[in-house]
């Protein structure tokens, strides 16, 4: 009953090296039976298992070839003879659907992206409120949590929709945002870098290595802090290298900015409304979501590290940041990943509200175009599952981390 | 220990304005802050009472009836018999309001005082409602006139779907639950990817593919309604997260628990059912609840397939010409149902956490260390 | 099978991956007599009590239990299992039933015994043990001697023709250990087949027909009590009670 298959496993495997007499190779009739118990249940179960897979298999061919429909993935280099409202690469009707598919997984990334990093700022904001020790912050913080985690996340997205469309100025008077965007009910308007020429490679070079600088030192200060030891300037040297020099070639950059031409702006990033609409719903969503993880971390380490800072003399306010936040972070980074996840799946519901993202253009209209629906549902699961996965893995990564910076 | 008191320099002054005052000079941030939200409060807030109530119009027969400065309410009230039937057939709706009333009557039997059989009505209340209420709503037996699944909708829908899903869910999760903690390593794999598959894909995308695929899999000739597609995706996906709030459940009870009904000549089903399951699924019942919550909201995403859940048939109303332009209204109504639901079975878990604190507390630990 | 069976273990051998628990021990237990094991930690008593009613796998040897040898089946040793009652150290009991569900529980599901019949049988073991009075209560509102005391019931609930105490006084203060040894005394002296893991050498010496000690894996001595307690034959035995009577 309590020795499993690997206890067996290893006995045998250690006593072929042990040299003690009594440390044999040992299979009695006990252990042979629970080996073949083991191996005709598990056989069993699998040959179920493939019994269903059969029927399936079988039915599903039947099926297509009854409505007629092709199969393969030779569709991926067709015209797919479409296009995009919105897409991060250029598609014309002539981009086959290999590159529809991924246009719309950049969009998927790109909300996804975008709506990670706000809702983690606003959500640390408010679970940070939830632990204030002002009670009406408290209350406050505690009724957006309520109001805003017990609506339907499609609700939120209609009610943006709604409100973006409806409550926003026409082109002609559209909000300024400091005269470099501008707001209205056909979207949001960014200034953005015009491409295409050497300098745009220039700063492409200058970006990547200041994005290097800044991970390399970051992670020279954060191994010498594992150690216990004090962060090494360098660390610090090549950090503030790097930012600076992103801000410069960012700067270097020529920036075009929207200007008002007839009935729309021209230059710039135009962003659609469902765009706007799609990340505000998945920002405020999740936000109530991540400040109710930050407030339980953040509440699990409080009590007794707060009298330990507070005795030795920390004001209340360098004790938050300094002392429970960075504790606080190796509880809420499992299940702020886990939240992460929630919202790149649910970044899906962009097929709602029309916005071109992967299963929007790809499970939607490409699979209605090629009836290939076994080969897009595999290659989108696969999506999904890869992405979800890299999410626990890197979650799982910086949980031995932690194990060993404990240590 | 050499703890100094914290709460020691700052006695609270006597009166509640006293108090009020010490506080709002501790924390000027917090104070301005909340001077902020009570202006912010005043300025929007009296024009939503405006709004909602002072100019509000209850009965009216269609928009151009309303008052154009406050809320149209009566477009609600024209539509409630749609919005919690869809388009089931008017003489037969009393087999609808059974079926809706069902589950409010069980909670507020789950949230009662404890009386002998309590919880055998409720579990099997529980567990027979998704069949009962199919079996009502569809009809063709026991003398009931049959009602196509086309026909069911509005908040009828929504309930069906979610709390059909929950019940059909929680055998499969529990099967998965302890397939994933089993010593074989074929059925631990299948049952993780399963779980992993469901878990890992969106909603959306399982329930395109149901309708979708689905058929394909089935035998030439079988058809399911779209309603039974898109309810078979939202049972897996509901089961795959279940089952891993029922895994913690099962780690958290101890060996000895199972040795000890070993020892007392259980068979494996009998100790899962009498002995283990029930410990493990009461040490998890907040996130089962929650779950629960979760689904519940995620049943509006049945919009994607066409289905007519009280979220979809109030937005399908938004363009019916009589009533343009009353967005507001009806998402705030659905709103309001949505979040009464699920704000109610959120203070039903919260309460649970309390209690299982409360009893930890008092428990003297016994539990045999592990050998 | 026996009201009181008899046990007899014929060179049992037993690993736990290259560790060798048990080194060909044989034994004999006659049928409505009581043994008291003792041995240092980790010498092996707690694995060859578990074997005895099968929760250990062991690989060489056999235990026979009333005549009939100890089988690997499922269906086996659930059969076995019904007839040999176990005591645990951390008397395990269900912590989400009362303590009368405890104790009809096992009845009931695995006997098959109505439940009029099992409450009657299960108040009368109660009593006996001498907590009728909480039946109704949740094993946590009792504390650890009246917990192993419900624990001793629920084995008896079964009508066990065997009865497998492991330790089951070391987890409580001294007061709760008179109250279950003199349940165990009481079983004893009506003529119940026991095996006890145990170091109280007052009850030995009461009750038990025989003493075996083990070390490190192997039974050493057996002897009646009053002979081991008072003048043991190897050095081992010798350490070993010295170490106790210092403790
Ligand atoms: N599941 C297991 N896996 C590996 N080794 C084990 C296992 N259970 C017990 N052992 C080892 O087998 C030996 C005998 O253990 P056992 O529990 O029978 O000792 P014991 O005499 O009951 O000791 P104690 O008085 O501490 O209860 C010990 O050395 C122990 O480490
Ligand atoms: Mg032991």
């Amino acid at each position: 009953m309590a020795v499993s298959d690997q206890d067996m496993a290893t006995g045998i495997w250690n006593a072929a090296e042990g040299d003690e007499a009594d440390a044999r190779p040992h299979l009695g009739p006990r252990q042979r039976w629970a080996r073949r118990k083991a191996i005709l249940q598990q056989a069993a179960v699998l040959l179920l298992v493939a019994a269903v897979a059969v029927f399936v298999i079988r039915n599903t061919v039947v099926n297509l070839q009854a409505r007629g429909l092709a199969s393969g993935f030779d569709f991926l280099r067709q015209e797919a003879g479409f296009k995009m409202a919105f897409s991060l690469i250029a598609i014309d009707p002539t981009s086959t659907y290999g590159r529809i598919f991924l246009a719309g997984l950049l969009n998927s990334l790109l909300v996804a992206a975008l709506a990670i990093v706000a809702a983690t700022m606003l959500g640390f904001a408010v679970g940070l409120a939830r632990v204030s020790p002002s009670a009406p912050v408290r209350y406050v913080a505690r009724g957006y949590v309520e109001l805003v985690r017990n609506l339907p996340l499609l609700l939120h997205l209609l009610l943006w929709q709604a409100v973006v469309l409806r409550s926003l100025p026409v082109v002609r008077e559209a909000i300024g945002l400091g005269g470099f965007a501008f707001l209205s009910n056909r979207g949001l308007y960014l200034p953005a870098p015009v491409a295409g020429d050497a300098k745009a490679m220039v700063v492409a070079v200058a970006v990547a290595t200041g994005i290097a600088a800044i991970v390399a030192g970051w992670s020279i200060r954060s191994r010498a802090q594992a150690r216990g030891e004090a962060p090494p300037r360098l660390g610090l040297v090549l950090a503030a290298g790097g930012l600076v020099s992103n801000a410069a070639a960012i700067a270097l950059l020529d920036w075009q900015v929207p200007v008002l031409a007839g009935f729309d702006f021209r230059g710039g990033l135009k962003l659609m409304p469902e765009f706007v609409s799609l990340v505000a719903a998945l920002t405020i969503y999740n936000s109530a979501f991540v400040a109710e993880i930050v407030r339980a971390g953040v509440q699990s380490v409080a009590r007794g590290q707060r009298e330990a800072a507070l005795a030795l003399g920390l004001p209340p306010k360098l004790i938050l940041r300094l002392v429970i936040v960075p504790q606080a972070m190796r509880v809420i980074i499992p299940p702020l990943a886990n939240q992460y996840t929630h919202l790149i799946k649910a970044s899906a519901l962009a097929t709602v509200v029309g916005f071109p993202d992967l299963v929007n253009v790809f499970l939607g209209t490409s699979l209605n175009q090629t009836g290939r629906a076994v080969e897009i549902a595999v290659i989108t699961a696969c999506v999904y599952l890869a992405l979800s996965t890299s999410v626990a893995l890197a979650t799982s990564a910086y949980g031995r981390r932690v194990k060993l910076v404990e240590r | 220990m050499a703890t100094t008191s914290v709460s020691g320099n700052s006695r609270a002054p006597a009166t509640a304005a006293g108090r009020l005052l010490a506080t709002a000079v501790a924390n000027p941030f917090g104070t301005l802050v909340v001077l902020g939200l009570a202006y912010l409060a005043w300025t929007l807030g009296l024009p939503i009472v405006d709004w909602a109530f002072v100019n509000a119009t209850w009965v009216a027969s269609d928009r151009a009836g309303c008052n154009p400065d406050g809320a149209c309410w009566a477009f609600i009230v024209n539509r409630l018999p749609q919005f919690a039937f869809g388009f089931y057939p008017e003489a037969e709706r009393w087999r609808a309001w059974i079926v809706l009333l069902a589950p409010p009557l069980l909670l507020l039997l789950a949230m009662a005082p404890d009386f002998p059989g309590r919880r055998r009505i409720l579990v099997v209340g529980f567990c027979l409602y998704p069949i009962a209420a199919f079996v009502m709503l569809a009809g063709g037996v026991l003398g009931l006139a049959p009602v196509p699944s086309e026909k069911w909708g509005g908040l009828l829908l929504t309930m069906v779907v979610g709390l059909g899903a929950f019940v059909f869910s929680f055998p499969i999760a529990i099967l998965l639950a302890i397939g994933r903690a089993s010593k074989l390593p074929a059925i631990r794999l299948l049952a993780t990817g399963f779980i992993e598959f469901w878990r890992g894909m969106p909603l959306i995308a399982i329930l395109f593919m149901s309708v979708i695929m689905l058929p394909l899999f089935l035998p030439p000739g079988v058809e399911f309604p779209r309603l039974t597609l898109a309810m078979i995706g939202i049972t897996l996906y509901s089961a795959a997260f279940l089952a891993e709030v029922a895994r913690g459940g099962l780690q958290s009870v101890s060996r000895g628990q199972s040795e000890a009904a070993n020892a007392l000549g259980f068979g494996f089903w009998a100790m899962q059912g009498y002995i283990v399951m029930p410990q493990a699924l009461r040490a998890v019942l907040p996130g089962i609840v929650n779950s629960a919550i979760s689904l519940l909201k995620d049943t509006t995403y049945v919009m994607v397939v066409g289905l007519f859940d009280l979220l979809n048939i109030v937005n399908a109303a938004l363009s019916d010409p009589a009533w343009l332009g009353l967005a507001t209204e009806g998402y705030v109504f659905v709103g309001l149902v949505f979040w009464s639901l699920c704000f109610g079975l959120s203070q039903v878990s919260a309460r649970m956490e309390r209690d299982a604190e409360r009893n930890q507390s008092r428990t003297p630990s016994g539990e045999r260390k592990a050998p | 099978m026996t009201a009181n069976a008899s046990i007899s273990v014929r060179s049992l051998s037993k690993w736990y991956g290259s560790w060798r628990a048990l080194r060909d021990v044989s034994m004999d237990i006659e049928g409505g007599t009581c043994t008291v094991l003792c041995g240092p930690s980790g010498s092996g008593k707690s694995t060859l009590l578990r074997c005895l009613n099968g929760l250990e796998e062991w690989q060489e040897g056999d235990v026979v239990i009333g005549g009939v040898p100890v089988g690997y089946r499922a269906g086996e040793l659930r059969r076995l299992r019904r007839d040999v009652g176990m005591v645990f150290q951390s008397f395990n009991l269900f912590p989400h039933l009362s303590v009368l569900d405890n104790v009809t529980l096992a009845p009931r599901i695995v006997r098959r015994r109505g439940r009029r019949e099992s409450e009657q049988h299960a108040m009368q073991l109660l009593e006996r043990v001498g907590v009728g009075q909480h039946a109704a209560k949740l094993p946590s509102a009792l504390s650890g001697g009246q917990q192993q005391r419900v624990a001793i019931a629920r084995a008896l609930a079964m009508r066990p023709s065997i009865l497998l105490f492991d330790e089951p006084t070391s987890a409580l203060d001294p007061e709760s250990v008179k109250e279950v040894l003199d349940v165990m005394i009481d079983l004893a002296r009506s003529g119940t087949t026991m095996a006890v893991v145990t170091h109280e050498m007052g009850f030995a010496r009461r009750v038990a027909g025989r003493v075996v000690f083990m070390d490190k894996g192997s039974i050493v001595e057996t002897g009646e009590p009053d002979e081991f307690f008072d003048c043991p034959c190897t050095d081992r035995a010798k350490a070993f009670l010295g170490n106790i009577a210092r403790n």
